[in-house]
């Protein structure tokens, strides 16, 4: 096959339809990427007019430009909008974008999840845009802090569009989690083993686990107080024993991990670019694995740092203090190894560049601040003032926006193919980096000199005017820099001339391919043999495209690509990859008239939308899979490999795994929910608790043991090939997670009134939750029973039966802490 | 029809002699020496009112407990890298004895304020918003 015939069946293979059609159900991750990308940019602009209100506000003592009232919807919306739709969207694309084509591979392992997370975050954003323009957007706070958020104090919708519109959005961050996990340890070239993986991988990978571990607990809180708002379960309610404090411990164990997943993939784009410009690999790659590592763990024990002033003992705050100064390390190792690296290289001068430089100065100045910070005396000092401000615009600008334009300037020939002009880009850079310390360096002596967060206006003759006003200048010069780079952009795109392959001589496995890139990246896969590898891309490119790599033949019409064991990167499966779909996108539009219904308070709509949901999901799970039991396949080097549905260890199948553990981090955060009222709450113990009941919970343990010894022997029967047996035991496995389903329902019914007391209201929680996921158990056993019966399971095609085991098995474990956890307190406390 | 062989279920087992516990072992000894020390001390002051020696001894012993863990998986760990030979096992045994130290010392440094302040006694009242807004600590 010539290179330019495999090229047109590939590309035909692996694209999409034209026109609308085309646009609507692409599942491409280069397509969905840039998307992504180009959408995060967009809020980054809304976010970035905001900042010139609040700025405009600020820039004089008593200014009359904003009331309050507006001014509240402004400063909230504004960091709403950078976190939740520019920030975490953009490192999401940037890893779409980027991930296949440094792992050396055609596509991630869930492309339709990729089209769907885009689709939620585009409809959530959009809702919570839409709540801005009709002036009803949120505005308690970026991080809409309790009682303020609840309804007695925000009576109107403004905090249910945060609550529901960032949960929305989210969705997308856990499936872009689970999606990245499973592809860094699966789908990569041949080869590729831990040691040789690109740094980059390692960072993504880093940051998409604590993705996964980070948003569960704000989805978990998102949801009681929309639940507290519209029902009056009153979680945070301190008269009817909540606790505020309890948000606040929920969002901050998020919210302070979320700093490092924004921090981290930029991180990656300097330990990527800076190499590449200083003539030498980056020095440390094991000490910087180990460190990423170590941050994305310390990362988690940080969170009570933000909670310095609520009154915790000295000994708690001494605790996360410590951690605190602790993570400075790993940071550190990092920030030598790129000096170290410039030091030991010949760094040569390039736009890319001069943001890494740029970064290096702001977000060390902004760590410097934060070692000030965590020292619990000076936090007090500082809490709630322009400082922190200061610091955290220190940290994240120079922590993030800097490495990303960067990357920005770097990555752009790829995905344009053009060359870059540094004439405006430099001019650009310089507004910016002036713009950045001009607007945020005076605003740690307006904090320091009391002025508070979030006014939005102040009384003159506090010496506080002068800094406001250069604050103000600053932001308007960051912005000229802003809207320079985007003139550049424009110039670029329209513009530009072509560029070589890998102008930059990066040498790194994302040049070896056509740029702008092709539907399919590789025409054939490498077969990586040391890290760093190509050091000469256009070579390679050239030589993948001739077909001298593995899976150079398409056929069968299927889209493919290597699976690889996880740490030496033997190729163990070839993984087929669904093509466009309609169903990402229908089932986001699903999930959105759900999300709308429940804001609007039609709950009848949400319920339809919801069953349309779970129809979908159905579906989606049913466009897969084989008719036969496939038979091992040649690779193209004399290698066999069996395709996915026959292998135990597929990415679905690890999707499962971390989709579980994301899951059962939001269960515990709802544990620790209940225990955190229980111990530190007013009003407890509760006046009345759940009745000493034995045979409940005693029936519900036996339905969830059933469930999961039938859906065991289920999966048992179905190793063996006896079929109908595995489909009676499946059957079997339905009806019992059914039951267990209504032994949860009965124990929230039984409940004492959930609005009298949030005992109550954690019960209905608790029970809640273990009903639901024993609801899902039933269905997975429904569609494994299904989908026996159709004929698309066999011994070697047993993803069904092994999958529902896994989840009845975690429907059990959760369901026992869960009956321990409600029933333990009334067989205590019976006389 | 039968099934297909048994494959290794979790990969990093391929590059034994070390696991994906062994690589992550340090962290999740600091991770559980945090959880535990958080929590207990929590519980124990929300629990039981006002200080004691027994409760800061008992921290004590599990924060101590912690990091002796910690030193013997360093030790653990740093036997079985000498026999990793190269390649991609002697980098998961590098990056798990690094990981394991950083575990150790992260889990000493953690529970340092044990020895400096009392267990349960609260912060001081701080007022907020004075002439220019500086928090000032209540007499």
């Amino acid at each position: 096959m010539t290179p330019l015939r495999r090229h047109r069946e590939l590309q035909r293979l692996w694209g999409a339809p034209g026109g609308l059609r085309g646009s609507l159900t692409a599942v491409n991750h280069t397509r969905i990427g840039l998307r992504f990308i180009v959408t995060a940019f967009v809020f980054f602009a809304i976010g970035g007019l905001l900042a010139m209100l609040i700025r405009a506000q600020l820039a004089g003592s008593g200014t009359a430009f904003l009331d309050a009232e507006l001014y509240g919807q402004v400063f909230t919306m504004h960091g709403t909008v950078m976190m939740f739709l520019f920030a975490i969207p953009l490192v999401e694309g940037f890893a779409l974008y980027m991930l296949p084509k440094l792992l050396g591979s055609r596509d991630l392992a869930f492309p339709r999840l990729s089209a769907f997370g885009y689709w939620c975050y585009l409809f959530g954003g959009l809702i919570l845009l839409a709540a801005l323009a009709v002036g009803a957007a949120p505005d308690a706070g970026w991080f809409m802090y309790t009682p303020l958020s609840s309804k007695p104090w925000s009576p109107g919708i403004n905090s249910d569009v945060w609550l529901l519109g960032v949960t929305f959005v989210e969705i997308s961050a856990i499936c872009a989690a689970v999606e990245f996990m499973t592809t860094v340890l699966k789908v990569r070239a041949a080869g590729m083993s831990l040691d040789r993986m690109p740094i980059l991988g390692w960072y993504l990978w880093v940051t998409s686990a604590m993705m996964l571990f980070g948003f569960p607990p704000l989805i978990l809180g998102s949801i009681l107080l929309e639940v507290e708002r519209a029902f009056g379960f009153p979680f945070f309610d301190s008269s009817r024993g909540g606790d505020p404090l309890l948000w606040q411990h929920l969002f901050w164990l998020f919210g302070h991990p979320e700093v490092y997943i924004i921090f981290l993939p930029a991180a990656g784009i300097v330990s990527t670019v800076l190499p590449v410009f200083a003539g030498r690999p980056l020095v440390g790659y094991a000490w910087v694995v180990a460190s990423l590592v170590a941050l994305g763990f310390l990362s988690f024990g940080l969170w009570v740092h933000h909670m310095f002033a609520t009154g915790l003992p000295h000994l708690s705050l001494a605790l996360f203090s410590a951690a605190s100064m602790l993570v400075v390390i790993p940071t550190a190792v990092q920030i030598f190894a790129w000096l170290a690296t410039l030091v030991g290289g010949r760094p040569r001068a390039s736009l890319p560049m001069w943001y890494v430089y740029g970064f290096l100065f702001v977000f060390v100045a902004g760590g410097l601040t934060g070692v000030m910070v965590a020292a619990v005396p000076f936090d007090w000092q500082a809490h709630d003032t322009h400082f922190v401000v200061a610091h955290l615009h220190y940290v994240l600008i120079g922590g993030f926006v800097f490495p990303v334009l960067a990357g920005l300037y770097y990555w752009l020939p790829h995905a344009t193919g053009a060359r870059t002009n540094d004439a405006l880009g430099r001019a650009a850079f310089w507004a910016i980096f002036a713009g950045v310390n001009l607007t945020f360096a005076p605003m740690h002596l307006t904090g320091l000199l009391g002025m508070p967060r979030r006014v939005f206006t102040y009384a003159p003759g506090l010496g506080w005017d002068e800094f406001n006003l250069v604050s103000s200048i600053g932001g308007f010069v960051l912005t000229i820099g802003f809207a320079l780079v985007l003139i550049d952009l424009v110039v670029h795109v329209r513009h530009a001339s072509k560029a070589p392959r890998d102008p930059w001589a990066a040498g790194s496995l994302e040049w070896a391919m056509p740029t702008p890139p092709t539907n399919y990246n590789f025409a054939s896969l490498p077969v990586i043999e040391r890290r760093n590898d190509p050091a000469d891309a256009r070579a390679l490119g050239a030589r993948l495209a001739a077909g001298h790599g593995l899976l150079a033949e398409p056929r069968h019409g299927w889209r493919e690509t290597i699976g690889v064991r996880g740490t030496d990167g033997e190729p163990d499966q070839v993984i087929l990859l669904p093509g466009p779909s309609w169903v990402p996108l229908v089932t986001a539009l699903a999930t959105g008239v759900v999300f709308l219904g429940l804001l609007f308070k039609v709950y009848a709509v949400s319920m339809a939308a919801l069953a349309a949901v779970v129809a979908c999901a159905w579906f989606w799970a049913s466009e897969n899979g084989l008719r036969e039991d496939p038979r091992p396949v040649p690779l193209g080097d004399g290698r066999m490999a069996m395709p996915h549905p026959g292998v135990h260890s597929s990415p679905n199948w690890w999707g499962l795994v971390f989709t579980l553990l994301a899951n059962g981090t939001l269960y515990a955060s709802l544990v620790f929910g209940q225990v955190f009222l229980w111990v530190a709450a007013p009003g407890w113990p509760p006046p009345r608790l759940l009745p000493a009941e034995p045979m409940l919970p005693l029936a519900t343990l036996a339905a969830l043991v059933a469930a999961v010894a039938c859906a065991a022997r289920g999966r048992a029967s179905n190793a063996v090939g006896s079929r109908a047996a595995a489909e009676r035991w499946l059957a079997g496995a339905a009806f019992a997670s059914l039951a267990a389903t209504g032994g949860f329902v009965v124990t929230a019914l039984c409940a004492p009134s959930p609005h009298e007391h949030a005992y109550g209201s954690t019960v209905v929680a608790l029970g809640g939750y273990s009903a639901l996921q024993s609801a899902i158990g039933s269905l997975y056993a429904l569609y494994a029973w299904s989908r026996s019966r159709r004929g698309w399971v066999s011994a070697v095609r047993a993803a069904e039966p092994r999958a529902t085991f896994a989840w009845t098995g975690y429907a059990c474990a959760s369901g026992t802490v869960s009956l321990v956890a409600l029933w333990l307190p009334p067989w205590t406390s019976a006389p | 029809m039968t099934a297909p062989p048994r494959e290794r279920r979790w990969s990093l087992a391929s590059a034994a002699p070390l696991s994906a516990a062994a690589l992550l072992g340090g962290q999740l000894v600091w991770s559980m020496a945090f959880v535990m020390l958080y929590g207990l001390h929590a519980l124990a002051c929300a629990l039981v009112a006002g200080d004691s020696a027994w409760l800061r001894l008992a921290l004590g012993a599990v924060w101590l407990a912690h990091v002796a863990v910690g030193i013997v998986l360093v030790e653990w760990l740093r036997r079985r890298a000498r026999g990793a030979g190269d390649g991609t096992r002697r980098f998961v045994a590098q990056v798990a004895v690094t990981l394991a130290a950083t575990g150790s010392f992260a889990t000493a440094w953690t529970g340092l304020p044990l020895l400096l302040t009392r267990a349960c006694e609260p912060p001081p009242r701080v007022e907020m918003g004075s002439a220019h807004g500086i928090a000032r600590l209540a007499p």
